[in-house]
């Protein structure tokens, strides 16, 4: 799904070499952690993967296809098939729950008729089905960021990018939005969360890769926090 | 496409300063080009008059070759008619205005010379014209009304001039008020252009509010501007005819309709463009 091919990426203003000489690959299905600390390069990656940003040295490929062959409209399709969710949930405040997650459908092109099933299967997913009515300033830090998750997979894509999903959250509600990614990994969505929460990494168990200072320095198939 | 027009209303309900400074600009913009535009039109046909009136008269010699004269000046390509009025003839017609002007000539003799009488094709080649005739053998003086139709031909060119000026000035104004106001509506959006661009939305689909955006306050401005122009003109049209009805002031509809209607089309059309421009370049900046 995704192929890292001695990848660096290098910030021209900066000069800051955030990724450096970075291989690996994502198989389709899998449920990868991207762990490391601040400014280890996590974000950078998935800059790379949504084609935010463009690799300074080697190639990135996302479903076989090189990043550096998408450009305008086709750099849009390309994140209809990735969902995103970040840190800061980048909910619309003036939109329901409901209006929030149907934006993308909106957005993409889906005919009206098909939104409200859609988007009901998406809230039901992350169990706030009860809450579609309710404004962002309404729901609690943990709901807003599985409305964000509801939002990323109405679309079914194959790819979900959870870049920090859990950093403003409490243990309690961060464990809740690790049930729901695993959830939505076992429907065979590609899940890759970019987190610095070493007790989710060590209790949720999966294929976890470790950066350092832009070097990837470990990938573990059996996961674990090791820095 | 509601979606699309909602926005565009929100943005501009959002962003009424900015609206409004376009508004007005485009709508002053618009006036200017139409009244700018009209005179022109006005101008044109009062020269056209001119041009079929001015006369340009050549007083020969006694000695003159009057009939080689004539067929040398009726050789000059920008002469459209030459006839020679003899010396007899001038006095019949000034007597005719003059009813003393024969006892004067019983008197002292017929003072007035052969003359040839030429029409121009248009009133500028005048002086030209004059300038090669006076230069024949035989042509004692010329006449071609040099003291109106100089500073006429010089005065309206150089309004309509300085007119096409300043309405070149007021629509460059115009597109940088646009793709302003249009810039600031997208900035007051940037979060949910933010999450659109990571969702897949196409740059047509994020631009589109903002192209309607431009597009009515296009509309709006020619609408405004032809409110305020069409009855303004008609009203002067009306008062110069009735104060100087020589002044051949252009009023028929199938003159105006289509002039009006390309000031308007050009409101919108600068609406849309500048409204193109600048998504554009918001989004590339973005990226």
């Amino acid at each position: 799904m995704i192929d890292f091919k001695n990848v660096s990426l290098e910030y021209p203003v900066t000069r800051t070499l955030a990724l450096d000489d970075v291989s690996l690959q994502i198989g389709k299905g899998e449920f990868v952690y991207l762990v490391g600390h601040s400014g280890a390069g996590k974000s950078s990656f998935m800059s790379l993967v949504l084609k935010r940003a463009l690799p300074s040295r080697g190639e990135v490929r996302v479903a076989g296809e090189p990043l550096a062959r998408y450009r305008g409209r086709r750099t849009a399709l390309l994140r209809r098939r990735m969902g995103t969710v970040f840190q800061d949930n980048l909910l619309l405040s003036h939109l329901n729950a409901f209006d929030n997650v149907a934006f993308t459908l909106r957005v993409t092109g889906v005919p009206q008729r098909e939104w409200a099933p859609r988007v009901t299967t998406a809230l039901r997913t992350v169990g706030l089905e009860h809450k579609k009515y309710a404004l962002p300033l309404q729901l609690s830090q943990g709901e807003q960021q599985r409305v964000a998750i509801a939002r990323a997979i109405v679309g079914d894509p194959p790819l979900l990018l959870a870049d920090e999903p859990t950093g403003n959250l409490d243990p309690d509600n961060s464990r809740e939005v690790l049930k729901v990614l695993q959830n939505v990994n076992l429907r065979g969505t590609t899940v890759v969360v970019a987190t610095h929460a070493r007790d989710l990494v060590e209790t949720f168990r999966h294929r976890t890769l470790t950066l350092r200072k832009g070097k990837l320095v470990r990938d573990d198939p059996y996961g674990g926090y090791a820095l | 496409m509601n979606y699309h027009f909602r926005q565009a209303l929100l943005a501009m309900r959002g962003n009424v300063t900015a609206t409004l400074a376009t508004l007005m600009t485009m709508t002053l913009t618009l006036l200017m080009l139409g009244f700018v535009l009209l005179l022109t039109l006005n101008v044109n046909r009062t020269l056209a008059q001119l041009e079929s009136q001015v006369e340009v008269a050549a007083f020969l010699r006694p000695d003159a070759q009057d009939a080689a004269l004539l067929a040398q000046v009726q050789a000059l390509p920008q002469v459209t008619e030459a006839k020679l009025v003899t010396s007899e003839q001038v006095l019949t017609e000034m007597t005719q205005d003059s009813p003393y002007t024969r006892d004067a000539a019983a008197l002292v003799g017929n003072p007035f010379p052969d003359t040839l009488r030429l029409r121009v094709a248009r009133v500028q080649d005048s002086r030209t014209v004059a300038a090669a005739v006076s230069a024949l053998p035989g042509v004692e003086d010329v006449e071609y009304g040099a003291g109106y139709v100089d500073p006429t031909v010089r005065t309206l060119t150089a309004v309509r001039g300085a007119g096409y000026a300043l309405v070149g000035l007021l629509l460059l104004g115009t597109l940088f008020n646009i793709l302003n106001a249009v810039r600031v509506a997208m900035y007051a959006r940037r979060d949910e252009i933010s999450v659109m661009r990571l969702l897949g939305a196409t740059r047509g689909f994020i631009r589109m509010p903002h192209v309607i955006e431009g597009l009515l306050v296009g509309l709006l401005a020619a609408g405004l501007a032809l409110a305020l122009l069409v009855p303004s003109y008609l009203g002067l049209a009306r008062r110069v005819q009735q104060l100087a009805p020589v002044f051949p002031v252009v009023q028929d509809a199938g003159t105006l309709v289509p002039l009006l209607g390309g000031v308007a089309l050009l409101g919108v059309l600068i609406g849309l463009l500048g409204s193109l421009f600048a998504t554009r370049r918001y989004l590339l900046e973005l990226e």
